[in-house]
């Protein structure tokens, strides 16, 4: 399979009142076409810096970054924009939306900054917005939705161009149970259509829905636990669930 | 299974197989399989204790038995349940093995958690496709409970390694920087 998403090396490290921050070590990743990986970790290990050094937002000290077999950590600004309009969506655990536009100009948008047709960007919104259960907001600002309906926007901006990779940071961070399970298996389906996705959770069940988990612990991945491919479910279940009466 | 079979007798008699039948539509998918033979035996054991009488059916060959709740029977029924039901059994074999591990230097207990943290998200992951693919609601219920359980196993391994484990891998960098 291919590989969707290559870093070597991958180092960042912050410089403050003479004090150097290590936020990043030298991390190596590899992250296959249609994969879904969940990385973990506490606060403070390095799982945000990670993400937005591969979704473009902030510089590597050291190190590289492959999208595909295409090297990018030395693009600029410009390029980078280009990228995450048309191959990286980016969902943020505070939503980010645009606040003054309603949620189908918010979603349309990243759909006609590519040039997408006017109706062409209508019909993937209202497909998004449909699949996520929000198309009866399409109308209203944001600010007048929950944190859950928010950030089911937010995800559909972030999957309007069909990316090759989604970054996800804490996505279901401010949802409830329920909603936060419909946006897992959103993400799961993603795999099925070739697509890539790496997100940053503290949430256990987002993390045992991934295909593999990757653990952070300041600034360096100390482990990888492959969870696809295991026993079948329900033997698993019918071990831990049967009462005995 | 007596206990069960004690309350179900409590809204009135019952043939063993009709117990059998309540217990499960009851608890559904969540049920362990129940065999006729352990049934017969619960019930003969229950009626020798004086909780239950059993009545033959006259005129019937197959000694099929009809079966009442005693006063006695429902005095114990009380005592279950209401006595305080002890609480979900913690990984106390872990622990063991992750503490003699670190003090006698038999196995890594960073690959100890890391093996038991693997086999917990493996379980989430089997509870939460089980959940999706055939929602049995008392059986669903069963397993919200076995995941909530999980997620805490989850947290306390992360509590484990912090405590735990000081990382070679920190001491290192240390030095370099």
């Amino acid at each position: 399979m291919e590989t969707t998403l290559t870093a070597r090396g991958l180092a960042r490290t912050y410089a403050g009142d003479g004090i150097e921050v290590l936020a990043l070590r030298g991390v190596d990743l590899d992250v296959a076409e249609s994969e879904l990986v969940a990385l973990m970790g506490p606060s403070g290990c390095g799982k945000s810096t990670l993400l937005h050094l591969l979704a473009g937002f902030d510089r590597p000290t050291a190190g590289s970054i492959a999208l595909g077999d295409r090297r990018v950590e030395g693009l600029s600004e410009a390029e980078w924009a280009v990228l995450r309009r048309r191959e990286i969506g980016f969902v943020f655990q505070f939503f980010n939306l645009v606040q003054t536009l309603t949620v189908a100009e918010n979603v349309e948008l990243p759909a006609r900054l590519v040039g997408a047709p006017r109706r062409e960007a209508r019909r993937r919104r209202e497909e998004l917005l449909e699949r996520l259960g929000v198309s009866a907001r399409a109308d209203a600002l944001p600010s007048r939705l929950s944190g859950g309906q928010q950030q089911r926007v937010a995800l559909a901006r972030a999957l309007v161009n069909r990316p090759r990779l989604l970054l996800a940071d804490e996505p279901t961070g401010n949802l409830d149970s329920d909603t936060a399970r419909e946006v897992v298996a959103l993400l799961r389906g993603l795999g099925s259509e070739g697509q890539t996705v790496l997100l940053a959770t503290h949430d256990p069940r987002v993390a045992a829905s991934a295909d593999r988990v990757l653990q952070l612990r300041d600034g360096l991945l100390v482990e990888e636990t492959r969870l696809e491919g295991g026993d079948p479910a329900e033997a698993v279940v019918s071990s831990l669930l049967r009462l005995e009466v | 299974m007596r206990y069960p079979f004690l309350a179900l007798l409590a809204s009135g008699p019952a043939y063993g197989y009709e117990l059998k039948q309540a217990l499960e539509q009851r608890f559904g998918a969540a049920l362990a399989p129940v065999n006729a033979g352990q049934v017969y035996t619960t019930l003969q054991r229950l009626e020798r204790d004086g909780l239950v009488e059993g009545e033959g059916v006259p005129g019937d060959t197959r000694q099929k038995r009809v079966y009442t709740l005693t006063g006695a029977g429902r005095t114990a029924l009380a005592g279950w349940v209401t006595a305080s039901t002890p609480a979900t059994r913690l990984r106390d074999e872990f622990f063991l093995k992750l503490v003699l591990a670190g003090t006698s230097g038999i196995a890594d207990p960073r690959a100890l958690i890391e093996r038991q943290r693997r086999d917990v998200l493996i379980a989430l992951r089997a509870l939460g496709e089980a959940n999706g693919a055939a929602p049995d609601p008392v059986a669903s219920l069963l397993a919200e409970g076995a995941a909530l359980h999980l997620e805490a196993d989850l947290r306390w391994l992360d509590l484990c390694e912090s405590r735990l484990l000081v990382r070679e891998d920190t001491d290192g960098n240390d030095t370099d920087g």
